[in-house]
């Protein structure tokens, strides 16, 4: 039986090839008659994975690889590792709005995936990363630590919602699309906070398990400034 | 083939910027004329799904212009586009390829064949950001026709090319015009004469006038002038 490579090349040699116009016609005839393939989120997801920057992966590791930094006091460990979240925060929303900052959204909008669809999956890829790198370092501080996991975990994630929350606010406003980089600012200034906090014993005196309650409201809150984002004009598929 | 518009408004704020306007635009070349602020761009992109009107419906064929359908069949290339600086050209094309629904294997034939279409196979491998002002205008037309559109929309494609480029763009999309509904604007009269079947002409956010200009008409450059007194 003949192979498809020799029928190709069969054809190849015993016909001619189609000219732009008439390739283009019987493709698109083609196309219509068999439909085309619907397409789901995941295969986007998959797909834009290869197109986040490395240097996001890379710091994103570097801040979890703080944990092992020998130089710091286990029982600070958490503190410095918080004050280092809102950094992590403000590099997702660098990347998942990089089609803003380049003028590339009005192209990707017009695909079959909308800019609505990539803005989703890089931001899904890139905080499913680091909130597993969260829950990691949760749970090797969590063990040795009086707060436990839980707390532990709401201690890195409450900077982590805020800068968020305010850096998609400011994305929003014509300020932030005009200053790339303004999620800087925003990091700097939720750290500042954090490290003075932590310095004058704010947190220590807290009834910490109140603190997975505040996690989860600004879960909460930034679920509703992504939906809020994701349904400006510039990102809405009509 | 059809897209249809009827009574589409775009108002921002105190400013209206299309006003109640119907159209049916059917296979061939539609050229848009209009002067800088009339509207154009913002009727591009509505019929691109880019914008949501005000009022007004927008359909191609039994699609709605809301749908995945609607945009496996649309090309669009806007007035000013971005790239992704570390990219490419080839890679520019493999990702909107990628994000068109095309396969790794379909996808680099088609990078091909459309980089020979526009004449940048020596450039493809080059970043982007290294381009001439006309060679990215090409990679634009190139991704705008990625999926063999059948509707393609196309906003002053011809700014920053050169006259010989823009006359090698002018034949390419009149070839396009032959399967798909293209819609090109520009204020370039000579760009359309040549390209167009049929003309709209806008004037602050309506159309002033539409229909076939024949070339026992006289010259469009003057009626289009006259327009605008």
């Amino acid at each position: 039986m003949m192979k498809d490579r020799e029928l190709k090349q069969l054809l190849q040699i015993n016909t001619e090839s189609p000219d732009y116009a008439s390739k283009d016609a019987f493709i698109r005839r083609y196309k219509k008659e068999t439909g085309s393939e619907k397409t789901g989120h995941i295969k986007l997801v998959m797909m834009q994975a290869g197109y986040i920057r490395k240097r996001i992966w890379i710091i994103s590791l570097l801040i979890a690889a703080t944990f092992y930094f020998p130089y710091v006091e286990s029982e600070d460990k958490l503190f410095v590792i918080a004050g280092l979240m809102p950094f992590m925060a403000g590099l997702s929303i660098l990347e998942v709005f990089r089609s803003e900052y380049h003028g590339v959204s009005e192209l990707e909008a017009v695909t079959k995936f909308s800019a609505k669809g990539v803005f989703f999956a890089r931001m899904t890829l890139i905080s499913a990363f680091q909130l597993m790198l969260t829950a990691v370092i949760s749970a090797l501080i969590g063990i040795n630590n009086p707060y436990g996991i839980a707390v532990s975990g709401s201690m890195l994630l409450i900077p982590w919602f805020i800068t968020s929350i305010i850096s998609l606010i400011v994305e929003r406003s014509e300020f932030g699309r005009n200053n790339r980089y303004s999620f800087v600012a925003v990091a700097v200034c939720v750290t500042c906070i954090h490290t003075t906090l932590y310095s004058n014993g704010f947190f220590q005196s807290l009834d910490m398990r109140y603190l997975i309650f505040v996690a989860a409201l600004l879960f909460a809150l930034n679920v509703f400034e992504v939906r809020k984002t994701i349904e400006t004009e510039t990102l809405v598929w009509n | 083939m059809e897209l249809k518009a009827d009574r589409l408004t775009k108002q921002y704020d105190n400013k209206i910027a299309v006003d109640r306007i119907s159209l049916s635009l059917e296979k061939g070349v539609t050229g848009l004329l209009g002067a800088n602020g009339a509207g154009k761009t913002t009727l591009m992109r509505m019929l691109s799904g880019l914008l949501t009107p005000t009022s007004g419906e927008i359909s191609y064929d039994d699609m709605s212009v809301k749908s995945e359908d609607y945009r496996n069949v649309l090309g669009y290339l806007p007035q000013d586009f971005g790239y992704y600086p570390e990219f490419t050209g080839r890679e520019f094309l493999m990702y909107f390829c990628a994000l068109k629904g095309l396969d790794k294997k379909s996808a680099k034939a088609r990078c091909a064949e459309l980089f020979e279409i526009v004449g940048l196979e020596e450039a493809a491998d080059k970043k982007i950001r290294k381009y001439s002002g006309g060679m990215k205008q090409r990679v634009g037309i190139a991704q705008a026709i990625i999926n063999r559109p059948e509707v393609l929309i196309l906003d002053e494609p011809t700014a920053g090319l050169d006259p010989k480029e823009r006359v090698r763009f002018r034949d390419l999309i009149g070839e396009l015009g032959k399967e798909s509904v293209v819609l090109l604007s520009t204020h370039i009269v000579s760009d359309i004469e040549h390209v167009a079947d049929r003309l709209i002409m806008m004037k602050d956010g309506q159309i002033c006038w539409q229909g076939v200009w024949k070339e026992s008409d006289g010259s469009l450059e003057e009626f289009y002038l006259k327009q605008y007194e």
